[in-house]
C-alpha cells in the first residue's frame, strides 16, 4: 500500500486513482454520516478526490495517506453541512448538527444502526466501526479530545445495544 | 482500506469495555459490510477520476513544455510533493507570493485593468492562459437573452454573475462569465500544480438545461472551469462542458442537438478553496515548542522558512524521523486544537438563474468513426475535431474491472495524440487542446490502459532528449500500441 502511496506522489495518477478507488466505501460511509443525503455525498465525494490529487504535495508522510483524505472528505461533508444548516457557525459542536438517518435509507444495514444512535455520533460510530480509525487517530481527525470521544463512543453504543434490545422484545412480543 | 483490522485484546473504549465484548465484534463487523455506492455517487466518483486523469495529462504536457524549454525536468517540485514536514506552510508563502504577482501583472497590464469592462471580452482576457486556447475571437459570440440584458446579469447575497460569451460546436459548450464581488473578492486558492493562476472555485449543485430535451447536465463543480482573478473584486473564468456527456435521461445532447435552441442555466451556489495564505499562521509558540524537542532530541534539520529542507530529512535515521513526526503531529494536532475545523472552503449561496440563446458553430468541425471491432475490444473510436480541441471518444467498459489482481475503475485503453510534427499532444481523455500545434495530420496510438503507465516514464524521464536522439517517443510507442493511425484533417 505504501509504494502505491509513494507512486500516486511521485504523480502517478493511476496509483491515486486505485488508492481512492479502494476507499470508496469508507469514504462514501463517513460522507453519509454526516450528510444523510446521496446527492450531498456525491458531492462531497466528487470534490475529495479532486481536491486532494490537487493538493497531493502537502501530504507529509505517505502512511497517513488514508486519514489525511478522510480528513479532507470530513472538511468537505461539513462544509455542505454547513450550507444546508445557516444557523451553524465556527463555535458550535459540528457533530450536535449531523441530521438524523432518513427513513427512506433503513434498508442497509450500517444505515440501520445509525438510526439506532443519536445523530451527533454517526461520525464517530462510522470512523471507528466502518473505517477503523483509533480513538486517538479520531481525535486528531476531528480536533476533538481523546476523552470526548471515548465517552461519546460509549454513549453510541449504549444506545444501539439499547435500541436492538428494544427492537427484539418487540418482535419476539409480536 | 485494508488498515481495518479488528483491535483484538486491548481495552479500545478505556472504560473498561473487552475487545472480545461480542457486541463490540457484531458491530465491528455490520459497520465493515461494503455498501454498493448508490448510482450518483458512482457516476460523481467516475467524473471526478476523469478528471485527475486529465489533469495528469495537463501536468504532462506543462512538464514536457518545461523539458523542451529548460532541457531538465523541474525536479525540485516534484521533491516538494514528498514529505518535508512544514512544507504546508512554504507552499501557503509561495502560493500567496504567486498570488501577489499576479495581482501586479494584473495592475500593470492595461488588458487585465479591472476599469476596462471585461463583458465581451473575456476570452481575449484570459487568452493563451487558457488550456484550450485559440483564436476564439472567429467563433465567439456576444451572450443574448430572450429578457433585457439585466437578465445576463443577476447579484445575490453581494456576488454578481454576468454571462459573457458563448461557444458551441459539435461536442463542446463554452460560456465566459465574469464573478464581481462588493467586498473583496474571497481569497481562493490558485492552482499552481497542474493549472498554474487557475482558481480553486466551482459551481456546486448547478444544472445546465435545453429546450430541445428533457434531461438536464450537472454543471462541472470545479473541474470544468477556468477562472482567473482580474482584481481584488473580480475573477473572470471559461466553463466548458462536455456535450457529449449523458444527461440525467442516459441521453448525450450532442446527439440530438439543433442548430439553434435555448439553454437555461441554474447555478445553485459557488464555492471555493480558500488560499493556504488565508489560514491562520502557525502560532510561534507551537514552532518553538517542535523545534525544542528536535533540539532535545539532538536532532538538527536545516530551518528555512518554518522547517526542515528536504535533504536534511532524508538523512534522519528511521528513529529520528519517528520522533520528528511525533513532534509535528502533536504541533499540528495543537494547531488544529486552537483553530478548530478552519473550514477549508468558501460559498455564497445563489440562485442564479439565466436563459440564454444558442447558435451552434460547426465551422471548422471534422469528424469520423474508426471501426476498431477486429483490432480491440471496442467497437468503434469516434474522433471529432474542432478548432480548440480533439477528442476520441469509445465506449469503455466502465463497470469496475479486475486485471493482475488490481482493481479498475475506467476505461482499459488509452489514445495519445501526436502531432504533424511528432510532438506530443496528450492523452484524449476524453480530448486534447490543440493550442498551437500543427495538426494538418495527427496520429493517434491506442495503448493497453496498464502499459501505458509504465510506457509514459518514457517521456517522462530526464534524459529523454538523450534517448529522443535515438527513438523518440512516438516512435517508442508505434513498437507497443495496440493500435495506431494517422488523420489527415
Amino acid at each position: 500500500m505504501e509504494d502505491k502511496i509513494r507512486q500516486a506522489l511521485s504523480g502517478d495518477a493511476n496509483a491515486f486513482l486505485q488508492l481512492i478507488d479502494a476507499m470508496s466505501d469508507h469514504m462514501y460511509k463517513t460522507a453519509f454520516a454526516i450528510l444523510k443525503n446521496d446527492e450531498d455525498v456525491a458531492d462531497a465525494i466528487q470534490d475529495t478526490i479532486i481536491s486532494c490529487y490537487e493538493k497531493l504535495g502537502t501530504l507529509k508522510e505517505p502512511r497517513y495517506f488514508g486519514t489525511w483524505a478522510m480528513r479532507i472528505l470530513i472538511n468537505a461533508s461539513l462544509h455542505i453541512l454547513k450550507r444546508r444548516t445557516p444557523c451553524l457557525d465556527a463555535s458550535d459542536d459540528v457533530l450536535s448538527f449531523i441530521p438524523a438517518v432518513d427513513d427512506g435509507f433503513s434498508g442497509m444495514r450500517f444505515k440501520e444502526l445509525l438510526a439506532m444512535a443519536d445523530s451527533a455520533y454517526h461520525l464517530l460510530l462510522t470512523l471507528y466501526y466502518a473505517d477503523g480509525y483509533s480513538i486517538k487517530e479520531i481525535a486528531d481527525l476531528l480536533d476533538m479530545n481523546e476523552n470526548t470521544v471515548k465517552t461519546r463512543l460509549k454513549r453510541a453504543r449504549e444506545q444501539i445495544r439499547r435500541e436492538l434490545h428494544e427492537s427484539r422484545k418487540v418482535s419476539c412480543e409480536s | 482500506m485494508s488498515r481495518v483490522k479488528f483491535p483484538a485484546n486491548h481495552d479500545r473504549f478505556g472504560c473498561g469495555m473487552s475487545a472480545y465484548d461480542t457486541f463490540d465484534r457484531q458491530l465491528f463487523f455490520s459497520f465493515q459490510e461494503k455498501e454498493e455506492l448508490p448510482p450518483c455517487v458512482e457516476e460523481a466518483k467516475k467524473a471526478a477520476f476523469e478528471k485527475v486523469l486529465s489533469l495528469a495529462a495537463q501536468k504532462e504536457v506543462i512538464d514536457m513544455k518545461n523539458l523542451k524549454t529548460t532541457g531538465h525536468l523541474e525536479k525540485a517540485s516534484k521533491k516538494e510533493r514528498k514529505p518535508t514536514g512544514l512544507g504546508k506552510w512554504r507552499t501557503a508563502l509561495s502560493a500567496a507570493a504567486a498570488a501577489a504577482l499576479f495581482l501586479g501583472v494584473c495592475a500593470a497590464n492595461p488588458a487585465f485593468a479591472s476599469k476596462i469592462p471585461l463583458i465581451g471580452r473575456v476570452f481575449e482576457a484570459i487568452g493563451n492562459s487558457y488550456t484550450y486556447s485559440g483564436n476564439f475571437d472567429d467563433y465567439i459570440t456576444p451572450i443574448a437573452g430572450e429578457t433585457d440584458e439585466d437578465a445576463l446579469s443577476q447579484t445575490v447575497n453581494g456576488m454578481t454573475v454576468s454571462l459573457s460569451e458563448t461557444y458551441v460546436n459539435n461536442g463542446y459548450l463554452y460560456v465566459s462569465f465574469v464573478l464581481e464581488t462588493e467586498e473583496a473578492f474571497p481569497e481562493t486558492r490558485a492552482d499552481e500544480n497542474t493549472r498554474p493562476g487557475v482558481l480553486c472555485l466551482g459551481f456546486r449543485q448547478s444544472v445546465l438545461s435545453a429546450d430541445f430535451c428533457s434531461g438536464t447536465i450537472m454543471l462541472p463543480g470545479m473541474s470544468g472551469i477556468e477562472a482567473r482573478l482580474m482584481d481584488d473584486h473580480t475573477a473572470a473564468g471559461i466553463l466548458r462542458v462536455n456535450l457529449s456527456q449523458k444527461d440525467r435521461n442516459g441521453e448525450a445532447w450532442s446527439d440530438s442537438m439543433p442548430d439553434d435552441f435555448s439553454v437555461q442555466m441554474h447555478i445553485s451556489s459557488i464555492f471555493g478553496e480558500r488560499d493556504a495564505g488565508s489560514q491562520p499562521r502557525l502560532p510561534e509558540d507551537l514552532y518553538a515548542a517542535y523545534q525544542d524537542g528536535l533540539t532535545e532530541a539532538g536532532i538538527s534539520l536545516e530551518a528555512g522558512f518554518g522547517g526542515k529542507s528536504a535533504s536534511a530529512y532524508e538523512s534522519l535515521t528511521e528513529e529520528q524521523k519517528e520522533i520528528e513526526n511525533q513532534l509535528f503531529s502533536r504541533m499540528m494536532a495543537d494547531y488544529y486544537e486552537r483553530y478548530s475545523f478552519q473550514d477549508e472552503y468558501w460559498s455564497i449561496e445563489g440562485p442564479w438563474d439565466f436563459t440564454f440563446d444558442i447558435h451552434k458553430n460547426s465551422e471548422g468541425v471534422w469528424s469520423t468513426v474508426i471501426d476498431t471491432r477486429d483490432i480491440l475490444e471496442v467497437e468503434e473510436l469516434r474522433v471529432t475535431k474542432t478548432p480548440f480541441e480533439i477528442s476520441v471518444t469509445f465506449d469503455r467498459p466502465y463497470e469496475p474491472f479486475r486485471k493482475n489482481g488490481i482493481h479498475f475503475t475506467g476505461g482499459d485503453y488509452v489514445v495519445v495524440v501526436f502531432d504533424e510534427a511528432g510532438e506530443y499532444m496528450g492523452v484524449a481523455m476524453p480530448d486534447v487542446p490543440i493550442q498551437d500545434h500543427p495538426i494538418s495530420t495527427v496520429t493517434l496510438y491506442v495503448c493497453d490502459w496498464s502499459e501505458y503507465m509504465e510506457l509514459k516514464g518514457y517521456y517522462w524521464s530526464p534524459d529523454y532528449e538523450e534517448k529522443a536522439k535515438e527513438k523518440t517517443f512516438q516512435e517508442y510507442l508505434a513498437e507497443h500500441a495496440l493500435y495506431s493511425t494517422e488523420l489527415a484533417f
